[in-house]
């Protein structure tokens, strides 16, 4: 009997460990998605309320959901009080509290962080082209993390299924 | 807030702290430049501290005090100034971009001069009794040369416009206050950190010839408030608001009476009566000193009121 026991035991591990994996690219798909919506959001407050970068941060907050409202709030916290020198340190030290909350890959950071060096250091018409730069970048991560989605999660769940099927029947 | 709150946070932490021991009540400017060091102006006179600043410290002042956003305050910097939280106004000097003849943006900051703003309630009492007749605000000229108490005297006659005040017999009225430079109602998120009374409407960050329009379309005011006007547009607006059947209190830039009648916009305004009161301000027994308060007659004639 309690062989049996471990035998499914060892057949569910397998199988959440590849279901697991595989939804890490969903998430990121859908974390892209999120900082694509936020980008919109916060650029319309920038080009078109001239709202300054940290009351902007507060605001996107109440929008978002609670991971990115934990995000913002704590970067726009630290703009606030002076306890980071810019907006990249601010969101760094935040995303460092919480990085496992999320699944950007290391271009996807790259990308925000490159966004985050430049938003707010210019005037207006800057503004726009590093707002056009960020969106545009973004949009071919995206696309490349839903086809990634797409194929990995399937692939993993059945490397995760199909080992755990393999080590029962080893077993056996 | 008090002034240190709102004044040292904008430094990096390594001047900050020395920074503490200096400003107080008393300050007056602190004016920062590159490789120079840090001169703080009180009443008493000037002290020179042995903190030289380098272009690196200015760049984060700049973050501070625009809040990490330059973009929202592209126009304040064209016309060389931002103002910070509490109002005060602090002036920016550096590499011009020009376009079109006209200052597109000023580049490699490397001068910062910060003014302290204060708002002292009774500023306005003795101004208010020579602009006031038979209950009604007098159109009114406000005249001083730069740090003497022009907009001290301004915000304070305002609160005691819009609240009414016994003493001088007038009851309070309705106001607009366009407050093109934040430094009347020092103004956080669009209200007022400043007291302006509480029939003030203010319009923040607004450039004074669309404000006084504004104003008189839509928020029918009995008193137009306005700091520092000089351009013909402004003097257009005013006359416009003259017109209107509004009463204005305006300061400008000047030392007396001559130099102000020696500019084509303010004479008319003076000879034609649209000006009817001059109020001349000093600094000779501290800022806001009241001078002289002049009737302007018909003609454009002068006589001195006895306050």
């Amino acid at each position: 009997m309690l062989r049996y026991i471990v035998l499914t035991l060892i057949f569910i591990a397998c199988s959440y460990l590849g279901i697991t994996v595989g939804r890490r690219y969903v998430k990121r798909h859908r974390d892209l998605k999120e900082v694509e919506k936020y980008i919109i959001s916060l650029s319309n407050e920038i080009l078109y309320n001239n709202t300054p970068i940290p009351e902007a941060l507060i605001i996107l907050s109440t929008k978002s959901n609670k991971d990115f409202s934990d995000l913002f709030n704590d970067a726009a916290k630290y703009l606030i009080s002076g306890e980071e020198k810019s907006i990249f340190d601010s969101f760094k030290k935040s995303y460092e509290i919480r990085k496992e909350k999320f699944y950007f890959s290391k271009d996807d950071e790259k990308i925000l962080g490159d966004f985050l060096k430049a938003v707010g250091s210019t005037g207006i018409y800057g503004q726009e082209k590093i707002f056009d730069l960020v969106r545009a970048n973004l949009d071919i991560n995206i696309k490349d993390s839903l086809e990634i989605a797409n194929k990995n999660s399937k692939l993993y769940s059945y490397i995760g299924i199909l080992s755990g099927a393999m080590i029962v029947i080893f077993l056996i | 807030m008090g002034i240190k709150e709102e004044i040292i946070p904008i430094f990096p932490e390594s001047i900050s702290y020395k920074l503490l021991d200096y400003i107080d009540k008393n300050t007056q400017e602190i004016r920062i430049k590159v490789n120079k060091p840090i001169i703080i102006y009180k009443n008493i006179g000037e002290i020179i501290l042995g903190i030289n600043i380098s272009s690196d410290d200015i760049k984060y002042i700049l973050k501070r005090i625009s809040n990490y956003s330059l973009y929202a305050y592209e126009e304040e910097i064209r016309q060389g100034f931002i103002t910070l939280k509490g109002g005060h106004r602090i002036g920016l000097a550096g590499e011009c971009v020009m376009e079109k003849n006209r200052i597109k943006t000023i580049k490699n900051i490397s001068s910062i001069n910060i003014r302290i703003t204060k708002e002292i309630i009774g500023a306005g009492n003795k101004v208010l009794k020579g602009i006031v007749e038979n209950g009604n605000v007098k159109n009114t000229l406000i005249v001083a040369p730069p740090k003497c108490g022009k907009t001290t005297v301004l915000r304070d006659l305002t609160r005691l416009i819009s609240s009414g005040n016994r003493e001088c017999k007038i009851d309070g009225k309705k106001v607009v206050v366009i407050d093109e430079r934040s430094e009347i109602g020092a103004s956080y998120l669009g209200i007022p950190q400043m007291d302006l009374g509480i029939r003030t409407d203010v319009l923040d960050n607004c450039l004074k010839r669309e404000g006084m329009l504004i104003a008189i379309r839509s928020l029918s005011p009995d008193v137009l408030i306005c700091d520092e006007i000089g351009t013909k547009e402004d003097i257009d607006a005013l006359v416009t608001a003259f017109n209107s059947g509004v009463n204005v209190v305006v300061t400008v830039h000047g030392s007396n009476l001559k130099e102000i009648l020696d500019r084509g916009e303010f004479n008319y305004i003076i000879k034609n009566q649209i000006i009817q009161r001059v109020v001349l301000l000093n600094n000779k027994n501290g800022v806001g000193t009241l001078d002289k308060i002049y009737e302007v007659s018909k003609g454009g004639e002068f006589r001195c009121l006895d306050i």
